[in-house]
C-alpha cells in the first residue's frame, strides 16, 4: 500500500464520515412539542401567580390601614402588570432559544461542508 | 388536601382522585405532628436511599469501564454540569453541587410517586414550597453578597423616564415575588394533576364496557407522566439556573 492509497483512503473515509454526520441534525435536548406546551404552562402561572401576589399585597395593606377596596384595587391591577412583565420575559428566553438552535444547526451545515 | 374526596357517587362509580395525597402516620393512627413519621417522610426517605444507592455504591467500583448504574450516574451528573454551565455560566458552575441536588430529589421523589401505591411527595405544595423558598432565598441573600445593595438595581429600569420608575420599581418587587410562586405552584400542579387524571380513570374501570377504553386511558396518562416527572425537574433546575445567573449578573 502506497502513501497515495493510503491518503485516498482517509479521504473516502472522511466524506462518509461528513455524509453521515450531515444528516444528523442536533436534536434539542428535550421533546419539543411538550416543551413548547411546559412553556405556556409556564406562562399562564406566571400570570395567574401575579395577580395573586398583588391581590395579598392589597389586601394586607386595606386589613392595616383600613381602607377597604382602595390598595386592594391598585395592586391587583399592579400585580397583573407584574404577571405580565414576567411572561414578557419568558416569551423573550423562548424567543433566545430559538435564535440559538437556529444558528448552531446553520454553523454545523457550514463546518460540514468545509473540508476541515 | 386531606379531606377532598368529590361526591359523585352516580351509577355506583365511586371517585376519589383525591385520597391519595393523604398524608397518614405510619405508625398507628393520630394527628400529623412535627415529628410524625408519615408516609411522606417514608417516601422522602426512599428518595434519599435511591439517590443514595445511584451515586455513592453505583459509582464505588470507580471503573473505568462504567456498570450500568455508574453510567446512569455519570450521564445524570454530565446532563446537570452542561446545562448549569449553558445557563449560569461559568462562575455558576461553583453552585451546580445545589442544582444537582435540587433535581435528583425531584426527579427521584417524581419517579418513585409514579410507582402503584406509591406517595408522591412532589405532589404537595408544602414541600415544593419548601424547595422553591429555598431557592429563592439562597439566590436574593447570593445576589446581596455578591453586590451589596448595587442588586436592588435590578428593579430600578434606568431606561425609563423618571416619572415612570417608582411605578415600574413596584412591578419589578412583584415580578421578582412571582418567580417562588410560580416556581413551587408549577412542579406541585403538575404532579397532582397527572395522578388525580390516573385515579379518575380508574375509576371508570368500574363500568365493565368502559373498562377496557380506561385500562387504554391509563396508559396513556401513565406514559405522559413518565415524561412530566422528568421534565417538571428539569424545568425546576432550569429556572434555578436561570435565577442564580440573575443573581450573579443583575444587570443583564
Amino acid at each position: 500500500m502506497t502513501e497515495s492509497d493510503k491518503k485516498s483512503e482517509i479521504e473516502v473515509f472522511s466524506k462518509r464520515l461528513i455524509a453521515l454526520k450531515r444528516n444528523k441534525v442536533e436534536e434539542p435536548l428535550l421533546d419539543d412539542h411538550y416543551s413548547q406546551a411546559h412553556f405556556a404552562w409556564r406562562m399562564v402561572i406566571e400570570l395567574v401567580a401575579g395577580l395573586a401576589i398583588g391581590f395579598g399585597i392589597g389586601f394586607g395593606l386595606d386589613y392595616l390601614f383600613n381602607s377597604k377596596p382602595l390598595f386592594m384595587i391598585l395592586f391587583i391591577l399592579l400585580g397583573m402588570a407584574a404577571g405580565i412583565n414576567v411572561m414578557l420575559k419568558t416569551a423573550k428566553e423562548i424567543g433566545a432559544e430559538q435564535v440559538k438552535h437556529t444558528n448552531s444547526a446553520k454553523k454545523k451545515e457550514n463546518n460540514f461542508d468545509g473540508t476541515d | 388536601m386531606t379531606e377532598q374526596t368529590s361526591g359523585a357517587d352516580e351509577g355506583g362509580l365511586v371517585f376519589h382522585p383525591m385520597d391519595q395525597f393523604r398524608v397518614m402516620p405510619l405508625f398507628g393512627d393520630g394527628p400529623v405532628g412535627t415529628f410524625t413519621v408519615t408516609n411522606v417522610t417514608l417516601w422522602m426517605g426512599l428518595t434519599v436511599l435511591c439517590i443514595f444507592l445511584l451515586l455513592v455504591l453505583g459509582t464505588s467500583r470507580r471503573a473505568l469501564i462504567p456498570s450500568r448504574i455508574q453510567s446512569i450516574g455519570e450521564l445524570a451528573y454530565g446532563f446537570i454540569f452542561k446545562m448549569v454551565e449553558d445557563v449560569s455560566g461559568k462562575d455558576g458552575v461553583k453552585y451546580f453541587p445545589l442544582i444537582m441536588t435540587l433535581f435528583l430529589f425531584i426527579v427521584f421523589s417524581n419517579f418513585l410517586g409514579l410507582l402503584p401505591g406509591a406517595f408522591t411527595t412532589t405532589s404537595h405544595i408544602a414541600v415544593t414550597a419548601v424547595l422553591a423558598m429555598g431557592v429563592f432565598l439562597f439566590v436574593t441573600i447570593l445576589g446581596f453578597i455578591k453586590h451589596g445593595f448595587g442588586f436592588l438595581s435590578v428593579f430600578w429600569i434606568s431606561s425609563a423616564p423618571l416619572i415612570l420608575r417608582p411605578i415600574l420599581a413596584l412591578i419589578e418587587v412583584i415580578s421578582y415575588f412571582v418567580r417562588p410562586l410560580s416556581h413551587s405552584i408549577r412542579l406541585a400542579g403538575n404532579m397532582m394533576a397527572g395522578h388525580a387524571v390516573i385515579k379518575v380513570f380508574a375509576a371508570f374501570a368500574a363500568i365493565a364496557v368502559i373498562s377496557p377504553f380506561s385500562v387504554i386511558a391509563i396508559t396513556a396518562i401513565y406514559a405522559l407522566e413518565v415524561l412530566v416527572a422528568f421534565i417538571q425537574a428539569y424545568v425546576f433546575a432550569i429556572l434555578t439556573c436561570v435565577y442564580l445567573k440573575d443573581a450573579l449578573h443583575p444587570h443583564h
